[in-house]
């Protein structure tokens, strides 16, 4: 996509944000709002300020038929959705489960890894996983059942 | 091959992690101990939460305790603290409330930023330490002090002041109310700059002069305000004060040279204080100073097992080595058991609805405080 | 005071307390180079052992690890880009692209020894500054160190790129995200979407991770290929160390800069890497800060481990803790039988001095050891993306985890990763949004107190005037600056 569009789209983005910070502070009381109120004011004018700017240089653009940056979506897409759909995976069936069905299905689909290659990876991350929360005294996320 | 360049990485890790595991001594996973109620504590495992982040008083206070109740604990149960830090201890607090299960192996320590919530019924609060059966109790106490210039001429002339006394605090909700009602009682015109970071800046505020009237608790104020005011940068006006079992202010076993402000009131006013204002002061000094901390266990816990935590707790406070370890800890001040502790816990945490009113009412005019925003 | 530092020396020295310091320094490097893990883990990790220890066992553990942090830190921050720790971002800056042309193994060779030499700098301004540190911070009050947020702030100006008013918009975005949770004048939450987890506002670990590690790991798997684009890793230890040398002059000034900063109480030191590393990029001459210059390492990591020395003044002499991590300490401290405070001037001065020396020993030992590490770890900057990607996911959601141990840690590491994302691909600079985040809290408080304490009075304060002087030359100085060198601005931030 345009880059310059989705510039456009998130100053729009930041623009409604800002307004949004800016309404919901004026429901605070006076010493919780005077800083929320300022920053977002400021906010709410220097993205607007960015939208116009930017509604003009498409607009020069678009008379000059410069070559614009077109930037891919799809493919970041996809691995945000594997992030996504990973810590989705992790509230399900908690961290250990989680890992090992993430790690092996990415292993063989994206980088290619032959199975048994996948395999022991996996299991090497497992063990230090559960060495490490042990030997260093992290915690991890578990699931609905505390597993 | 690049599978081996990532392993080696991971078995680099490993190797350190096995150096460690040495010294490990703790359960790390965080799952719960949800065996069925057994009636001893053989071998079992206390989890034992802290709603403060690894560190604080609390928290030291928590794992100064740990090895006695290990020891002092019939059938000598591993205690493993476990933090749950935020919303100043009340999201810990709910959640030993809500998700452990009382089966007499999950136990809690609160504090005053858990009490003071409770009593105002305060929405954040989802907690009734009501359903909670104490175990060990203990008092913490606070002294104010002032600038040297300002003392001189007595407390008379130090209440006839008028927008010349700057207090520095952290908020009004939390041990600083307790100070900001001592200057209500006393009818002090004192102007209090709330938003200070904690304890230890506002004591360097009042260093530099940016306040002039400030109070620390015990340990603080024996470490640090001691030495100014030997240095002549300072002087104790009066402690906080303690409230006995029969709901009396009494002079801080602590320092008991200095006076309560009912002593002061006396003093100055030639009768005794009265009202909403100094109920209230008595009402907090009981649940923020009186019982600053209290480790407890669910109420619908076992009976048998609260019976051996209860005992284990008085076979604590015999003890000789705890006696002289503790005195850092606790600040040199006796623990509360058994029937002391349950008299301590009425007198402190049971408020006539009038005093609670009058409490949040004074929250809201002098701070724009809405107590059920919080 | 020097005889009771010599004796304090032969304490430390005992091999039975060596031992302690070795293992301080092992676990400080693990913690530091495992992102998402900081000083706070390490703390909390080692608190429970140190409950009964002889003060100076203790200690040696405990100071061991906090010193080699920001040195083992650095390897991710470096190698991926990902900050090992909230205290080595800027790192990253030059680090990364170092990486990307092959130069990893100088890169770190360089802020190995930079941190050794900072964190060195910094134990030595913990022992000077002993005798005066009273005075001096009871110097600052709230409007003073108002400015001083004010003066970290405008930092962000300067690291803001090509585009001044995406670096504005970028730094109020965060300063709006520091501002989430409990207000500080006034017991209120504040955009909490009515969670509780949001009452506790958000931590940075969490943020520098999502802002920063999240869109590398994207872009690595979109980009495809390995970190580093050159085959061949280029041996290069020595050379980094001899730049490091060549600089050591940047390497003193980022050193004081580190140790000033976490001095003074309330700041916090959570930016100092960044300021040493814009205050280099405006005394460096021909400097192409921003694509790789081995300045821009050298600069915050010497800061940020002399920063440590610094942050123990008011933390040791106070009992004002200046991070998560010196909080910890100070409980560390009680459950050794010691209280923070003057004391720690008079009768507890052995354990005084013994800290300094364990901070003196630990960076140099640590570094040594990270430059051992060097080798079989920069190997995986040759992994391709895809391979490392998965790997690093984990570990960071561990990582992100950590810092409360609740779900939200990982929604807010996913919600503002994605910003970051976008940040990243647009060209927004994301300096700005984290100094922002950093500062908020403290730039509300201290105008808050100021007005309260002072009303307006305070805008007279000769201090307060001079620091503002300070900005507006910062800030003029930087559109002259950049007016001369146009070549930094190609990259507009990364």
């Amino acid at each position: 996509m345009n880059k310059d569009y989705l510039n456009l789209i998130f100053s729009g983005f930041l623009f409604s944000l800002f307004t949004f910070t800016l309404i919901e502070a004026l429901t605070f009381s006076k010493l919780a709002q005077f800083f929320p109120l300022y920053i977002s004011v400021a906010g709410v004018i220097l993205t607007f300020v960015y939208f116009i700017a930017q509604v003009f240089t498409i607009y020069k653009q678009q008379k000059k038929e410069e070559n614009q940056t077109i930037l891919p979506l799809l493919q970041p897409l996809k691995y945000i959705g594997w992030v996504i759909g990973y810590l989705l995976l992790i509230f399900i069936g908690g961290l250990l489960l989680a890992t090992v069905i993430f790690l092996f299905t990415f292993l063989i689909f994206e980088s290619k890894m032959k199975l048994l290659s996948a395999g022991i990876s996996v299991v090497f991350v497992l063990i230090c996983v559960s060495l490490l929360s042990s030997a260093l005294d992290i915690y991890w996320p578990t699931n609905l059942i505390g597993f | 091959m690049n599978l081996l360049k990532i392993n080696l990485f991971y078995i680099l890790l490993l190797l350190m992690s096995a150096m460690l595991i040495g010294c490990n001594t703790m359960e790390a996973t965080g799952t719960e101990n949800d065996k069925n109620a057994s009636t001893s504590y053989d071998g079992e495992t206390i989890s034992f939460v802290v709603p403060f982040q690894a560190g604080g008083g609390t928290d030291v206070f928590a794992r100064f305790m740990t090895p006695y109740f290990a020891k002092h604990i019939e059938g000598e149960p591993r205690v493993q603290v476990e933090n749950i830090p935020g919303g100043a201890s009340i999201t810990g607090t709910n959640e030993y409330a809500n998700s452990r299960s009382p089966n007499g192996f999950n136990i809690l320590t609160s504090s005053a930023s858990s009490h003071v919530p409770f009593i105002l019924e305060q929405s954040s609060v989802d907690y009734d330490l009501d359903d909670f059966t104490p175990l060990i109790g203990a008092p913490s106490g606070g002294i104010v002090y002032t600038k040297p210039e300002l003392a001189k001429d007595g407390m008379e002339n130090l209440l006839s002041l008028e927008n010349e006394l700057y207090y520095a605090g952290i908020s009004p909700t939390g041990l600083d109310l307790v100070t900001l009602l001592s200057f209500e009682v006393l009818e002090m015109d004192v102007k209090a700059v709330l938003g200070y970071e904690g304890r230890g800046p506002s004591r360097v505020a009042f260093e530099q002069g940016e306040s002039n009237i400030d109070y620390q608790t015990t340990s603080a104020y024996k470490s640090n305000v001691e030495n100014l005011v030997e240095e002549g940068n300072a002087v104790p006006l009066y402690s906080l004060g303690q409230v006995d079992q029969d709901g009396n202010l009494i002079r801080d076993p602590q320092f008991p040279e200095l006076p309560t402000i009912e002593e002061i009131y006396i003093d100055i006013y030639g009768t005794e204080p009265s009202g909403e204002a100094w109920e209230a002061y008595k009402q907090t000094v009981a649940a923020s100073y009186s019982l600053n901390k209290v480790i407890w266990v669910h109420k619908n816990a076992p009976n048998h097992s609260k019976k051996i935590l209860q005992q284990g707790m008085e076979n604590l406070i015999e003890d000789t080595s705890f006696e002289e370890e503790s005195q850092d800890i606790l600040e040199g001040y006796d623990a509360f058991v058994g029937e002391e502790l349950n008299n301590q816990i009425e007198q402190s945490f049971s408020i006539s609805p009038d005093t609670k009113k009058w409490i949040i009412e004074y929250l809201q005019l002098h701070y724009d405080i809405d107590i059920n925003k919080l | 005071m020097i005889e009771s530092a010599i004796e304090a020396l032969m304490i430390v020295l005992d091999p039975s307390r060596l031992i302690y310091m070795f293992l301080g320094i092992g676990i400080g490097v693990i913690v530091g180079l495992l992102p998402g893990l900081s000083g706070t883990v390490g703390m909390s990790l080692l608190l429970p052992f140190v409950f009964g220890l002889e003060p100076y066992v203790g200690m040696a553990l405990l100071i061991g690890m906090i010193a080699v942090i920001h040195t083992g830190d650095t390897f991710p921050s470096i190698l991926f880009g990902i900050p090992g720790t909230s205290g080595s971002q800027a790192t990253i800056m030059d680090g990364y692209p170092l990486t990307k042309k092959g130069g990893a193994s100088r890169a770190m060779g360089a802020s190995f020894f930079s941190s050794m030499i900072g964190g060195v700098i910094g134990g030595i301004a913990l022992y000077l500054t002993i005798p005066f540190a009273r005075p001096l911070i009871t110097s600052f009050s709230s409007p003073e160190l108002f400015m001083l947020t004010m003066l970290g702030l405008s930092m962000a100006g300067l690291l803001a790129g090509k585009s001044p008013i995406k670096g504005i918009i970028s730094g109020i975005l965060g300063l709006l995200i520091g501002a989430v949770g409990s207000a500080p004048a006034v017991p209120e939450y504040r955009y909490t979407l009515d969670t509780l987890y949001l009452t506790q506002g958000i931590s940075l670990p969490v943020v520098a991770m999502a802002i920063f590690a999240f869109p590398i790991l994207i872009t690595m798997l979109t980009d495809k290929g390995s970190v580093s684009s050159h085959a061949k890793l280029q041996s290069g230890i020595l050379k980094g160390v001899m730049d490091a040398l060549k600089n050591k002059f940047l390497v003193f000034r980022s050193a004081v800069i580190g140790a000033l900063i976490g001095f003074i109480p309330g700041l916090g030191g959570s930016v100092v890497d960044w300021i040493a590393y814009g205050a280099g990029q405006k005394t460096v001459k021909n400097n192409y800060f921003g694509s790789g210059d081995i300045r821009g390492v050298i600069a915050p990591e010497s800061a940020n481990n002399a920063k440590e020395g610094g942050s123990l003044v008011p933390t040791l002499l106070f009992g004002i803790p200046g991070s998560g991590t010196t909080a910890i300490l100070l409980g560390g401290l009680t459950l050794m039988g010691l209280e923070a405070g003057p004391k720690m001037l008079s009768d507890d001065l052995p354990v005084t001095l013994s800290i300094v020396w364990t901070l003196v020993f630990a960076n140099i030992f640590g570094a040594l050891l990270c430059m051992l590490l060097v080798r079989p770890i920069s190997k995986i900057s040759l992994v391709p993306g895809e391979k490392i990607v998965p790997f690093l996911l984990v570990l960071l959601v561990v990582g992100a985890y950590q810092s409360t141990m609740s779900w939200g840690d990982l929604i807010v590491f996913v919600v503002i990763g994605l910003l970051g994302y976008v940040m990243t691909i647009l060209d927004w600079p994301r300096p700005p949004l984290l100094i922002g985040f950093v500062l908020a809290l403290p730039a509300e408080r201290y105008y808050w107190i100021s007005i309260e304490r002072y009303g307006w009075e305070w805008l007279t304060n000769p201090l307060v005037i001079a620091l503002a002087i300070i900005i507006v030359l910062l800030l003029a100085g930087g559109t002259i600056m950049k007016r001369f060198s146009k070549k930094f601005e190609s990259k507009g931030g990364i």
